[in-house]
């Protein structure tokens, strides 16, 4: 046992931190505009990945209406449908779930969770949200060009992203693809930052294995994404070149309403490679903050050490590593070596191993603990059911002979919806109402808060269970309209039907929740400066909400772990990460 | 993909190094105190210094794919078929003329000899402008013969491998401007060799990166060991 003598006048830890100097801010501008302080950075890209996030839910409203009730919306057509869903998929990935993980939870938590003062480039921090704001706008504007944004699907795929056929080809796609660049350059700039204040901005005290859980998400989801979104800005990039200036890298020689076009020889199945080289550890980009989030909001919530804690870690660094060699279970049915197919098909049944361990790991957490349904503690549980049946149809999917015939089904969307779609976004819900009161000083409404909850969890049941059936029936994904079809029965129309009529309510629910936020900042009871009696640093900031510098004249000193709950023979059901003093025995491992 | 995957080894190799010092294998739970910290390393690295080694790598794994999208879709019997590669030869001597002198002009920042240092930033200023200049005649050369972006995949490769170099190439010349204006107004120009040092450690790191798309672009004594390396998976 490595145990330590506490509170003792020994030497600090080895340097994990140093204090620095900080930038401070001399007008209203810098201070709250062009602000240089992670947290109001944090907000601002949450503030502007939530409301980018409301128009894809617009999008999603009006992709299900078209589905439920065909022909009902008079100026949805088979192109503007295209485009709808292109639009949505893209904004939910990329522009809500990694910039609202990353940007938004990484830039808030990362230095107060460590007891850092902010990030280690506050400048270069500053510069990240503004690239981003900048491709959210580009993304925007392609509503307003010359035949709308671009329908090729979110996956982009040539050629048919770059021919004449597919809404939104003249300027939809090279907004499309510029906004992504945008994206991937603000994105390394602020990834840089929280890699590096990961590494050496943490307080005395904070050893690695001493970070909680949702610092370890986030910093490895950003070395994933630093070395995935590569692969998409080449991808997007050679795209773009291809229909800009005519090169041929993906487009092969193609014949085009009778006409031969320029292009030749090139290669769709290189932007296969490349895109889905980014597209698969994004999943991961976007799940793992939510597992370590989703560990600390169950721990606090349950009164109970994390359970398996090292495991959990590993399981982390493990889903991260494999999370590079599975990119081409998207592929089977773009034709591949019988052997890669086994290949990949091995690697991603073999994720499902430290998966496992960490839902397991959840749930032996909440085994006798004392659990307090609060609305993050509901969000987190919602997460982990929604979680695993997400990632049981994945194990469907990830085998070559049942993914062929389920490809391009509504079985697909639902899986991808429920394992990437509802659960992190779940856990963003149960994040931002665990530390709302961090960042405001006052609770969200409890009220507004189960309504939010129990239509968005039990909605999302109503609306993706069904889901699976109808892409075991044999309903494909991406058309806009499947009456006629003989080989659908009439019962989908039925089925179709109530799953818009649920999808729009389930939406009307996340109204109310904006209401919610907004409402709460002025009329929610005062929170105080650790309503959740929580262990972590961020909860142990002199003020609430933290001043810029966070932590006052002083940065704190760590002495435990994150998980020091129920404790038996201390005083309260918890011990701070910066309280010294040895804790009265031993907790279970 | 191979090159991707090698990369992607090698760096996962690194992370193993390093989070096998981490004290991964520790319980936390049982581990109360304050005297807990990081094993004791020779120096803390810099965080501008490991931040620019973050940066570094994801451009690593840029150029990368690009070499790997490179062997993939050109058709091998048109590899390393650039008329005039006298004209790559220079880039690559100007390119490595300026990271010599910004060597040297780390060394001038060290001793506090401002003149040495300006002359130094001058030089590596120089040799950049004619990386530039250079590297646009390869490109009017090319266009000369015909071969425009849209002639085929070998020459909209060089036109998109060069390019994306040249990029970063820029945001190299940027910060050596910057660094140019702070040697004038610096009181004491050993404050500049940290910066002075960043910059020289990404244009090696350019050069390196330009030594293999060269590599693969033109018939070189390395390409054999770059082509070894692009095989199929």
């Amino acid at each position: 046992m490595a145990d330590a003598q506490l509170g003792t006048a020994g030497p600090l830890p080895g340097a994990e931190s140093e204090d620095v100097e900080l930038y401070h801010p001399h007008s209203w501008l810098t201070k709250y505009v062009f602000s240089q302080d992670a947290k109001i950075i944090a907000i601002q890209y949450a503030s502007t990945a939530l409301a980018i996030g409301l128009v894809a839910l617009v999008l999603s409203w009006l992709v299900r209406l078209q589905l439920g009730f065909p022909g009902a919306i008079s100026f949805i057509g088979p192109k503007e449908y295209y485009q709808l869903i292109t639009m949505h998929g893209m904004i939910m990935v990329i522009y809500l779930l990694t910039a609202l993980f990353l940007g938004g939870f990484g830039n808030y938590l990362i230095p107060l969770m460590l007891g850092a003062r902010d990030m280690v480039f506050p400048y270069v921090n500053m510069l990240s949200y503004w690239i981003y704001l900048l491709a959210v706008l580009v993304l925007v504007a392609s509503f307003f060009a010359p035949g709308g944004p671009t329908g090729a699907g979110w996956t982009l795929y040539p050629p048919q992203a770059i021919l004449s056929g597919t809404p939104g080809q003249e300027w939809g796609i090279v907004l499309m693809l510029l906004s992504l660049i945008l994206f991937i350059i603000g994105f390394t700039m602020g990834g840089v930052n929280y890699v590096v204040t990961v590494l050496q901005a943490r307080a005395p005290g904070m050893t690695l294995m001493r970070m909680p859980l949702t610092i370890w998400g986030i910093f490895t989801a950003t070395i994933l994404a630093l070395l995935a979104f590569p692969a998409l800005f080449v991808g997007a990039v050679m795209m773009l070149l291809d229909r800009l200036l005519g090169t041929s890298f993906f487009m092969p020689a193609i014949v085009e309403a009778g006409q031969r076009l320029r292009y030749n020889g090139g290669s769709p199945i290189l932007f296969q490679h490349l895109f889905w080289f980014f597209g698969h550890p994004e999943v991961y980009i976007v799940a793992l903050p939510a597992f370590g989030i989703v560990s600390d909001l169950i721990s606090t919530h349950a009164r109970k050490n994390i359970f398996g804690y090292r495991m959990m870690v590993w399981a982390i660094v493990a889903i991260g590593a494999l999370s590079f060699v599975v990119w081409a279970h998207h592929m089977y049915v773009s034709g591949m070596n019988p052997y890669f197919g086994f290949f990949f098909a091995t690697t991603t049944l073999v994720i499902a191993i430290p998966t496992a361990i960490k839902v397991y790991n959840w749930v032996l957490t909440l085994w006798r603990g004392d659990i307090h349904l609060t609305l993050p503690m509901l969000f987190a549980i919602a997460f982990i059911v929604t979680f695993l049946n997400g990632g049981l149809t994945g194990l469907f999917l990830g085998n070559v002979v049942v993914d062929v015939p389920l490809s391009d089904t509504m079985f697909v969307v639902a899986h991808f919806h429920m394992v990437m779609g509802v659960a992190p976004i779940l856990v963003i819900f149960g994040g931002l109402y665990h530390w709302y009161p961090k960042v405001t000083g006052r609770m969200l409404d409890e009220r507004l808060g189960q309504l939010h909850f129990w239509a968005t969890f039990l909605g999302a049941y109503a609306i993706f269970f069904p889901m699976h059936y109808l892409g075991l029936m044999g309903v494909p994904r991406r058309y806009f309209d499947i009456e006629g079809l003989s080989f659908v029965t009439p019962s989908v129309a039925t089925l179709n039907a109530f799953i818009s009529v649920v999808a729009l309510l389930v939406g009307a629910a996340q109204i109310v929740f904006l209401y919610n936020l907004v409402r709460s900042l002025t009329h929610g009871a005062p929170a105080g400066p650790n309503p959740w009696r929580a262990t972590t640093l961020e909860w142990q900031t002199p003020e609430t909400p933290p001043p810029h510098g966070n932590w006052g004249a002083t940065p704190p000193v760590v002495y435990r772990w994150a998980y020091d709950y129920s404790v038996p023979g201390a005083a309260e059901d918890f011990i701070p990460q910066n309280q010294p003093g040895r804790a009265p025995g031993p907790a279970p491992a | 993909m191979t090159l991707v995957l090698l990369y992607l080894a090698v760096l996962a190799a690194l992370s193993a190094r390093w989070l096998s010092r981490q004290r991964l294998a520790s319980k936390p739970w049982l581990e109360t105190g304050m005297t807990l910290g990081v094993p004791a390393g020779p120096h803390p690295v810099a965080p501008a210094r490991l931040g620019l080694a973050v940066l570094l790598a994801a451009i690593g794994l840029l150029f990368a794919l690009l070499v790997a999208a490179y062997t993939m879709r050109v058709p091998r019997e048109a590899w390393q078929t650039l008329p005039d590669p006298g004209i790559l030869w220079s880039v690559t001597g100007l390119l490595a003329l300026a990271s010599v002198a910004l060597h040297g002009a780390v060394r001038a920042a060290s001793r506090g000899e401002r003149d040495g240092l300006l002359l130094a930033l001058a030089a590596a200023g120089t040799a950049t402008a004619g990386f530039f200049a250079w590297q646009w005649l390869a490109w009017r050369r090319l266009l000369d013969l015909g071969a425009g972006p849209g002639s085929d995949a070998a020459a909209a490769f060089f036109y998109l491998l060069t390019a994306l170099h040249g990029l970063h190439v820029a945001g190299g010349v940027a910060a050596l401007a910057v660094i140019a204006v702070r040697a004038l107004r610096a009181a004491d120009p050993r404050d500049l060799r940290p910066a002075a040092f960043l910059c020289a450690v990404y244009l090696d790191a350019l050069l390196a990166i330009w030594l293999v798309l060269f590599g693969v672009l033109y018939r070189t004594p390395w390409s054999g060991w770059i082509l070894a390396l692009c095989g199929p998976l």
